[in-house]
């Protein structure tokens, strides 16, 4: 009967002792590290991913951690979602920053900093407060936002590392970067007079295009014209030449007879048109009659 | 009977054990300790892991967090020296550096951290104050005095914290800079009285160039065109030149049967309906048309 109730004891006890140690046992996954901890006092840090056993609680305790991951946090404005800051140039701009970041040493970011991620909020925020603060508000809405972005990843990362957070910046990046709601309409102005002012320029130039391309054929125009012209004057001239070969071999031969056909020829055209008057010889003609053209009497 | 004395005896077991027990203690990594006997601290501090002490109720264990902390302070308006009215929100990150005098002086977290924002709100006031607004926004590349300001803060803190309380400020840092909230829309306005300013002058610039690109283009054309026209006289005088010579060359045999044709040419061309010709009548023309 004793004997009985003995063994079930002991094999209570076995059992509670084997679910204690099966305690023991954990799992730490890929992307995961993990440290151990003794009595609280750090035991082991950088532990892979595998099947791991350890001494059960509370003599040992363990803390598991996802380093391979990148993690991400928004920073967010003291009041609203949009944080609120003041450039070089006195302006203000509402941003979204999200910050990408690694746990890089375990250790640091489990024991060394009591919340990790509360100091790279704060630090981002110093980061942009520094960096705007010798911007210009134009900058910042056009070309400056790289610059930003880099300039804020480095310090925050200068200071992350002075407080020894075991946090690394991968990236920071502004989302937005707009002008506060009231200003906007403003600002839109602006970037509207821009699109205008640029659009005039444009006409201004398609219009110039299209003068000098047409000035451009206004001129082959007249270039091909003073080629035909001088091409007339030219045939004309062979023509010419060509005419007065021929008269010229009559000439030689009967001077007389050419000349006087060729005047009489001439004559009978000419004065089958125009009006005569014959003169006495000596008389002088008095022109006293209007001669202007179409106004004969 | 016999039951209830072994009752007792187990019970008193378990108590020993227990009172034996609080002779260990665990520290966690994030934790620092205090032993105290009798109230009074122990000047060993006791590091993370498992740690012996005199049993209860002699010594006392006083737990404290060894990690980075952050404080952060509120928004607080503040005078540049300048007057501007300014918004200042900043943070300490801070640590226990002493235990013991913390323990002696302070005790809690938040007697710490009204200590620091007390101490951090002077240092920071009077930093602020010496300084006009342009030392801190400037667009010109000076370099702004943020940087300059934490690090005087910061220094001052700690001559005070480091022995007073056995604190040590890692890090004082500005991270809020603003105007309060009842400036705001003068700053606004401010912001697009500006904003219609630089419309107004995209839009006039704009309007410029376009004026001296159209200015441009009637002297461009006027060119191409003063151009083309001295081209097309060259042209036209050179098929002229051409024309005289090829002319000269055939009239070169006979010049004054040359200047007897072209007498008729000019005839043709000359007389036409509406003229008069008086002719003498015993001219050459009279004789050739009365065949004398």
């Amino acid at each position: 009967m004793t004997g009985h109730k003995g063994l079930l004891a002991l094999l209570g006890v076995f059992l509670i002792a084997l679910i204690w140690i099966a305690g023991g046992i954990y799992t730490v996954q890929n992307g995961e590290a993990a440290v151990l901890k003794r009595f609280g006092g750090l035991q082991r840090e950088g532990i892979g991913p595998g099947l791991h056993f350890c001494i059960p609680r509370p003599v040992d305790e363990t803390q598991i951690a996802k380093t391979g991951e990148v993690h991400r946090i928004r920073i967010a404005g003291d009041t609203g979602s949009k944080l609120e800051f003041i450039t070089g140039d006195e302006n203000l701009i509402d941003t979204d920053i999200v910050v990408q970041y690694r746990i890089s040493g375990l250790r640091e970011y489990l024991f060394g900093t009591k919340s990790p991620d509360d100091v790279l909020q704060q630090a981002v925020r110093t980061a942009l407060l520094e960096t705007a603060s010798k911007m210009k508000v134009d900058d910042i809405l056009t070309s400056g936002k790289t610059l930003i972005q880099n300039e804020v990843r480095i310090k925050t990362q200068d200071w992350l590392k002075k407080y020894g957070t075991g946090i690394t910046v991968v990236a920071v990046t502004l989302q937005s970067v707009d002008p506060p709601v009231e200003a906007a309409a403003a600002f839109r102005r602006v970037s509207d007079a821009r699109a205008e002012s640029a659009q005039s320029i444009n006409n201004a130039e398609s219009q110039r295009e299209r003068k000098l391309s047409l000035a451009r054929a206004e001129s082959a125009q007249m270039i091909a014209a003073a080629e035909v012209e001088a091409e007339n004057r030219f045939s004309a001239a062979v023509g010419a030449a060509q005419w007065f070969g021929p008269l010229l071999q009559q000439n030689r031969d009967a001077p007389l007879q050419t000349r006087v056909e060729l005047y009489r020829k001439v004559m009978e055209d000419v004065l089958s048109k125009a009006e005569m008057i014959i003169l006495a010889p000596g008389e002088s003609p008095r022109i006293d009659v209007h001669l202007r053209r179409g106004e004969k009497e | 009977m016999k039951t209830r004395r072994s009752f007792f005896w187990g019970l008193l077991a378990v108590l020993l054990l227990g009172w034996i027990s609080t002779v260990l203690f665990a520290i966690d990594e994030t934790e620092i300790a205090v032993v105290t006997r009798f109230g009074r601290p122990l000047p060993k501090v006791a590091q993370p892991g498992l740690n012996v002490k005199m049993p209860w109720p002699i010594d006392d264990v006083e737990r404290l967090d060894s990690r980075l902390l952050l404080f952060d302070n509120e928004p607080i308006e503040m005078l540049t020296a300048d007057k501007k009215n300014l918004l200042i929100d900043s943070f300490i990150c801070w640590h226990i550096a002493d235990p013991l005098r913390y323990t002696q002086t302070v005790r809690t977290r938040d007697e710490a951290e009204a200590r620091l924002l007390d101490i951090s709100v002077s240092e920071l006031g009077a930093a602020i104050g010496s300084e006009p607004m342009d030392s801190f926004l400037d667009v010109t590349g000076k370099s702004v005095k943020f940087a300059d300001i934490s690090r005087r803060v910061t220094e001052a803190m700690n001559q005070i914290t480091s022995a007073g309380f056995g604190i040590e400020v890692l890090d004082f840092q500005i991270n809020g800079f603003n105007f309060p909230d009842q400036n705001r829309s003068s700053v606004i306005s401010r912001m697009r009285a500006e904003r219609s300013r630089i419309a107004t002058r995209y839009r006039s610039e704009g309007e410029e160039s376009a004026l001296v690109i159209k200015a441009e283009a009637t002297t461009e054309r006027e060119r191409i065109l003063a151009r083309a026209r001295s081209m097309a006289d060259s042209i036209r005088g050179a098929g002229e030149a051409e024309a005289l010579r090829i002319l000269g060359e055939a009239y070169a045999e006979d010049p004054e049967f040359y200047r007897f044709l072209r007498t008729l040419e000019s005839y043709k061309k000359i007389i036409d309906e509406e003229t008069t010709i008086f002719i003498e009548s015993d001219s050459k023309l009279m004789k050739v048309l009365t065949g004398e």
